[in-house]
C-alpha cells in the first residue's frame, strides 16, 4: 500500500470522499486483507477517542477567573472612549504649546534684559528685541519704554510675515 | 438570571441574550457554565496550564465583545470553543515562528516513524475502566506533536471537516489528511505500548 492509498482509506472511513470514489474504495479493500487491518486499527483508534477526551477542571475558582474577565473587559471599554477623546486635547495641545513657549521666551528675555540692561536697538524712547522661539509658525516682537514705564510683546504667524508689508513701517515707527 | 422563579435553570439561549442586551450578571452565568469546557480545550491544544487559562479568558473577553455577531446556527458553547481554538492555533503559530524547522516537521508530511509502524490488530482498551482510558488518551495526545495533536483534536474531539481544519490550521487538505492519519497511527501504537506495559 502507498501513501495515496493510506489516506484514501482514511478519506473513505472519515466520510470525504464522493460516492463513486466510496465504492472504488469498497471494492478495493474487499480483497485486500493488509488493508482492512488498516482499516480496523483506524476505526479502533477513532472510536476510543470520541467521547473519551480527559476532563481538565479550571484550576480556578469561578470568582476568581470571572474577576480578571471583568477587568479586561471593563479595561478594554474604557480604551476606545479614552481614545475618543485624545483628539479634542491633541487639538487644544496645538494651540497651547506654541503660546506657552512664547510665554517661557518673553519671560526669560524680559529677565535677561533687565539684568544686563542690553537690547538690539535701543533708541531715546525705547528698546526693541525680536525674540526667538521654537515655533516654526510663528515669532514675536518686544518693546520696552522704561519711560513710559511699559512692555509690549507682538506675536505674528511667521507665514503672514511676507504678506504683511506694513510690518516694517510699524517697527520704523515704533522705533523712532 | 441563574434561575427562574420555579427554580427552572435559564437555558444558554436566554442568557445569551440577556448579555447580548449588556447584561453582565447573565454573562457570568455563562461563564460559570462554561469555563471549564473553554478551559479543557485550551489546555488540550496548549499542555500549559498557565497559557490555558490566559487564553480561555481572552476567549471569554471575546466572546463578550462579539456577542452581537452571535445569531444561534450552533450552541453557544460550540460557538465559545471555535474563539478559543482560534486563539490557541495563533498562539501556536506564533510560538511555532520561534521553534527552529525540526527533524519532526520534516518527517511529519511523510510520515517518519509512523510509516514504518506494525499495524495494531488488538484492541488496546480492551476492559479499561472509562477513567483510566481518558488518562490514558491523553498521556497520549500529551506525546504527539504539536501538529498531529491539533489535527486529532480538531477531527475527533471538535468534529471538523478536512476543509475546515485546513481552513483553521492555514494548511493544504493534503497536509491535514497526512497530518490526521500520522496522528491515528502514533495514537494506535503508543495506546498498544500502554496496554503491553500493563501486561508485563
Amino acid at each position: 500500500m502507498n501513501q495515496d492509498q493510506e489516506l484514501k482509506i482514511q478519506a473513505f472511513l472519515d466520510g470525504e470522499l464522493s460516492e463513486r470514489e466510496a465504492r472504488d474504495v469498497q471494492h478495493w479493500l474487499a480483497s485486500d486483507a493488509q488493508a482492512q487491518a488498516l482499516v480496523t486499527e483506524l476505526r479502533t483508534t477513532t472510536s476510543y477517542l470520541k467521547g473519551n477526551e480527559a476532563a481538565v477542571p479550571l484550576p480556578e475558582t469561578r470568582e476568581f477567573y470571572w474577576n480578571k474577565i471583568q477587568r479586561e473587559i471593563e479595561h478594554q471599554e474604557a480604551a476606545p472612549a479614552n481614545a475618543a477623546r485624545l483628539p479634542f486635547w491633541i487639538a487644544w495641545r496645538r494651540y497651547f504649546a506654541p503660546l506657552a513657549s512664547v510665554a517661557a521666551v518673553t519671560m526669560l528675555v524680559l529677565f535677561s534684559m533687565k539684568m544686563n540692561d542690553i537690547g538690539l536697538t535701543d533708541g531715546p524712547n525705547g528698546h526693541l528685541a525680536e525674540i526667538e522661539n521654537l515655533s516654526e509658525h510663528s515669532s514675536s516682537l518686544s518693546f520696552r519704554s522704561q519711560k513710559e514705564n511699559m512692555f509690549v510683546v507682538w506675536v505674528y504667524n511667521k507665514d503672514q510675515k511676507n504678506d504683511e508689508t506694513d510690518l516694517d513701517s510699524m517697527d520704523d515707527t515704533i522705533v523712532q | 438570571m441563574a434561575t427562574q422563579p420555579d427554580n427552572v435553570p435559564v437555558s444558554d439561549e436566554k442568557l445569551v441574550r440577556a448579555a447580548q442586551r449588556g447584561d453582565m450578571v447573565a454573562f457570568e452565568e455563562l461563564v460559570g457554565r462554561h469555563r471549564d469546557k473553554i478551559y479543557a480545550r485550551a489546555f488540550s491544544m496548549m499542555r500549559n496550564e498557565d497559557e490555558a487559562v490566559d487564553l480561555s479568558q481572552e476567549a471569554w473577553v471575546k466572546g463578550w465583545q462579539r456577542l452581537k455577531q452571535f445569531q444561534g446556527e450552533s450552541s453557544f458553547v460550540t460557538w465559545m470553543t471555535r474563539i478559543v481554538i482560534n486563539l490557541c492555533l495563533d498562539q501556536l503559530r506564533k510560538q511555532k515562528r520561534h521553534r527552529s524547522e525540526s527533524i519532526e516537521m520534516m518527517e511529519e508530511e511523510s510520515g517518519g516513524v509512523e510509516r514504518q509502524m506494525p499495524v495494531i490488530t488488538v484492541n488496546p482498551t480492551e476492559r479499561l475502566e472509562r477513567a483510566e482510558l481518558r488518562q490514558r488518551i491523553d498521556k497520549a495526545l500529551a506525546q504527539l506533536s504539536v501538529e498531529h495533536r491539533t489535527v486529532l483534536i480538531l477531527h475527533e474531539f471538535e468534529e471538523l471537516e478536512y476543509k475546515e481544519i485546513a481552513k483553521r490550521m492555514q494548511c493544504s487538505i493534503g497536509t491535514v489528511m497526512s497530518r490526521l492519519f500520522y496522528a491515528r497511527r502514533k495514537m494506535a501504537n503508543l495506546m498498544a505500548g500502554y496496554k503491553r506495559e500493563e501486561l508485563s
